[in-house]
């Protein structure tokens, strides 16, 4: 028996390895997820009113979604400004989160560290120009401004609250505001025009994913869809029920548990076909979209169409094809959002008045479908939490990538670095 | 004059510290004038084959807390490789939000059943505990924080990588640093070893809440009130533990409303955080009557995970680790 390991993965927020062994038939492949944070022991006996301040560890779109649980748990309904200020803080994050995501694909066939006179020397004829790449960050650190005037910090954003936010904003803030949102808005536009000359499948390793379920909250209906690979709707649920539909499979060798749909039951990732796994995220979501909001022209989106295919195929260029669209939108929505009358309004939050013991909340984050459901005594201490993380949990679908990269390639064993980095860029747009 | 040569890792944690490093990077400053980055693997997928290659590490940045066997190899490896080990936020310079595993007893662990049987997948093994970097190895500096305020890493940088080849740089850094820390600096010395890139007096001396007399006959829970926007929130009865906690944020949290709940660690005169708050907020119950005390510490809930969020594993004089938990093997049973 021969075992290798790649490790550590790149852009993966946890350590992450692959390990792959040979035992004679084909190679088995395992994504190991080798950090635990044991979310439940770090929060079970804190006042569940500070659960958004400690989840933000998981990403700062958990902060929003662990609020939004805590105004069920309170039953309580944030005002307007309230509501405006979490989603303008949201699109915020979803701009950082693909921004970044680009950035790192982008950078990937260099060292975006490297001394700018040496990189141009190296420059090969897939290489991105370093001054685009530069831009990127430029815009991501600009949205991470906006992300504290609105959430208080950027990274572990503290504003969301039970009932609303935490603050009014100041004069000189709507001001920032604009032009952090009119800035990031005509980058995107420019980003698009400049990927739109690049070839995305001479950069990366392109294949298609095996079809397979999708998972989304669409709109503000607060229904999660189940959509077959063509994007039809198979069925759909409250999304107050995503617990009691949706299970968490713990496998002996990833610290990280396999969220599957319960109604199919939990296949193995060995089986031929996988059928209770689904995606989530910026592809998943596109599925339904017939036309995007922001800014794009009939025309534009009609080139992003062709090069998507009819549906959209679950492929790894249409998985980065989708961060871009998903950059328009969050950047157009952000301007719309980041207007004064958007954001200002009489009250900025509303105090509860009981603990009904039991708040759950789901939201689409940058990454995909996440969820939270606490449960506290009558003094709100929490009891129990369960937390539908799609980033991490939904790792089943990283797991048959990973594998598809190392069946696929022949020679992966004789240079394992090319297939680590074949294996980094096809998981990082999921 | 060669360039210094940075790593940067994180153990269990989140990547909010290396995105603060990558702001940095691209927004206030290039790390690589003077500085090659020759270890990075959330960034540029380094491998520690070629951490040995590449020779001895002038600084290395590590954040997060040691929570598993893997974490604390890194720790050691990377501490043998450098010549400065800077503990980079607040999991890796004291145990962080991971630490509050710690605090709850009897809640079963999540992990694999299949670990011990000796198979081929092995994940690395837990520690018994939640543990700081600096107990695990020496560390030469601190950058407190959840993350990093930008300010105070970019400090620590120019401090440690520039050190003393542009005035102008250094000049920047000292701005930002206590007074000793300051001078030592930008006289091209070394920081004092131990040095916390941050503050030294409380997070009060800095927040610009209206502070007048602390009396107090209730406290309430953030869910509970709406706090007036410019008064001190622990005299509008929020446990907000600015005066316990070493300033240098500028008091982010308490400007958005929230209360400090102590990422920076405990100010330089503060013994232990936790004891700390509860002195401060003893002395300042406007009752003598045993019975009104009695139903006033009541309204508090969890004071050991609101006063140690972040530090229970290195500032709670009852929980600090000893010397055999530090050294030994980890504990898997």
């Amino acid at each position: 028996m021969r075992q290798t390991i790649l490790e550590p993965l790149r852009w993966m927020e946890e350590l992450t390895r692959v390990m792959v062994i040979e035992n004679g038939g084909p190679p088995k492949t395992f994504l190991q997820v080798m950090t635990n944070l044991n979310l439940s022991k770090m929060c079970i006996g804190r006042p569940v009113e500070e659960l958004p301040r400690i989840l933000t560890i998981l990403s700062p779109a958990h902060h929003l979604v662990s609020a939004m649980a805590l105004d069920s748990l309170f039953n309580v309904t944030p005002p307007p400004l309230a509501v405006n200020m979490r989603d303008a803080l949201l699109q915020t994050l979803f701009f950082i989160r693909h921004m970044r995501k680009l950035y790192f694909f982008l950078s990937s066939h260099s060292n975006p560290f490297e001394d700018f006179s040496l990189s141009q020397r190296n420059i090969d004829q897939h290489s991105v120009p370093r001054d685009l790449i530069d831009q990127i960050m430029r815009h991501v650190a600009l949205a991470q401004e906006a992300t504290k005037i609105l959430g208080g910090r950027a990274d572990h954003p503290i504003s969301a609250v039970a009932g609303g936010v935490s603050r009014f904003l100041k004069q000189p803030y709507y001001d920032r505001l604009s032009e952090i949102g009119r800035s990031c808005l005509s980058f995107s536009i420019k980003l698009a025009r400049v990927l739109a000359d690049i070839k995305l499948e001479d950069l990366l390793y392109d294949f298609d994913i095996q079809p397979i379920l999708s998972l989304t909250i669409h709109g503000n209906s607060n229904e999660v869809q189940v959509s077959d690979s063509s994007g039809e709707l198979i069925y759909q649920f409250p999304a107050d029920q995503i617990f009691e539909k949706i299970g968490l499979q713990q496998e002996p060798w990833t610290y990280k548990p396999f969220a599957f749909l319960k109604e199919k039951g939990w296949n193995s990732l060995d089986s031929e076909k996988v059928t209770s796994i689904y995606f989530v995220g910026p592809l998943a979501r596109l599925k339904f979209q017939k036309e995007i909001e922001y800014p794009l022209s009939g025309e534009n989106w009609k080139s992003f169409e062709d090069a998507f295919g009819s549906p959209p195929t679950f492929g790894i260029a249409n998985a980065y094809r989708a961060l871009q669209v998903e950059i328009f939108q969050a950047a157009g929505r952000m301007v719309d959002l980041y207007r004064q009358e958007s954001l200002t309004g009489p009250v900025i939050r509303n105090i509860p008045t009981e603990v009904k013991e039991e708040g759950i909340a789901a939201i689409e984050s940058p990454d995909g479908l996440i969820a939270h459901r606490y449960k506290t005594d009558s003094r709100g201490i929490v009891e129990k939490i369960e937390i539908l993380d799609s980033a991490t949990q939904n790792n089943a679908i990283k797991c048959l990538i990973a594998k598809r990269v190392v069946e696929e390639s022949a020679d992966w064993n004789h240079d394992p670095k090319i297939t680590k980095g074949r294996i980094e860029e096809a998981l990082l747009p999921f | 004059m060669p360039k210094k040569k940075l790593a940067v890792y994180t153990a269990t944690g989140c990547a909010a510290c290396e995105n603060t490093i990558l702001d940095i990077h691209y927004d206030l400053g290039s790390l690589t004038r003077s500085a090659d980055i020759v270890f990075w693997p959330y960034v540029l997928g380094s491998q520690w084959d070629g951490l040995n290659e590449q020779g001895p590490v002038d600084v290395c940045f590590f954040a997060g807390a040691i929570r598993t066997e893997a974490d604390r190899i890194a720790a050691v490896r990377l501490r043998s490789n450098s010549k400065f080990m800077v503990a980079c936020g607040a999991c890796a310079a004291f145990g962080g939000l991971p630490s509050l595993t710690d605090i709850h007893p009897g809640t079963p662990e999540n992990r694999p059943e299949h670990l011990d049987e000796g198979n081929e997948f092995l994940l690395p093994k837990l520690e018994s505990r939640v543990f700081a970097l600096e107990h695990i190895v020496d560390v030469d500096y601190f950058v407190p924080g959840c993350p990093p305020t930008r300010d105070f890493l970019w400090a620590a940088i120019q401090s440690l990588v520039y050190m003393g080849d542009s005035p102008a740089r250094m000049s920047f850094a000292a701005s930002r640093l206590p007074m000793a820390l300051a001078e030592s600096i930008t006289s091209g010395i070394v920081p004092p070893r131990g040095s916390v890139f941050a503050g030294e007096k409380a997070v009060c001396a800095s927040c610009s809440r209206i502070k007048e007399e602390k009396k107090f006959r209730g406290f309430y829970r953030p869910y509970q009130i709406d706090p007036d926007s410019g008064r001190c929130l622990l005299e509008q009865g929020l446990l907000c533990q600015g005066l316990a906690t070493r300033e240098g944020c500028g008091g982010l949290c308490t400007a958005v409303g929230a209360a400090c709940r102590g990422c920076f660690g405990k100010a330089e005169a503060v013994f232990d955080p936790g004891a700390k708050m509860v002195s401060a907020v003893s002395s300042t119950f406007d009752s003598t009557e045993a019975s009104e005390i009695e139903g006033l510490t009541k309204t508090f809930v969890d004071l050991a995970g609101t006063f140690y969020r972040y530090t229970l594993a290195t500032q709670c004089a009852l929980k600090t680790p000893n010397a055999e938990e530090t050294k030994h093997a980890p504990d898997n049973s």
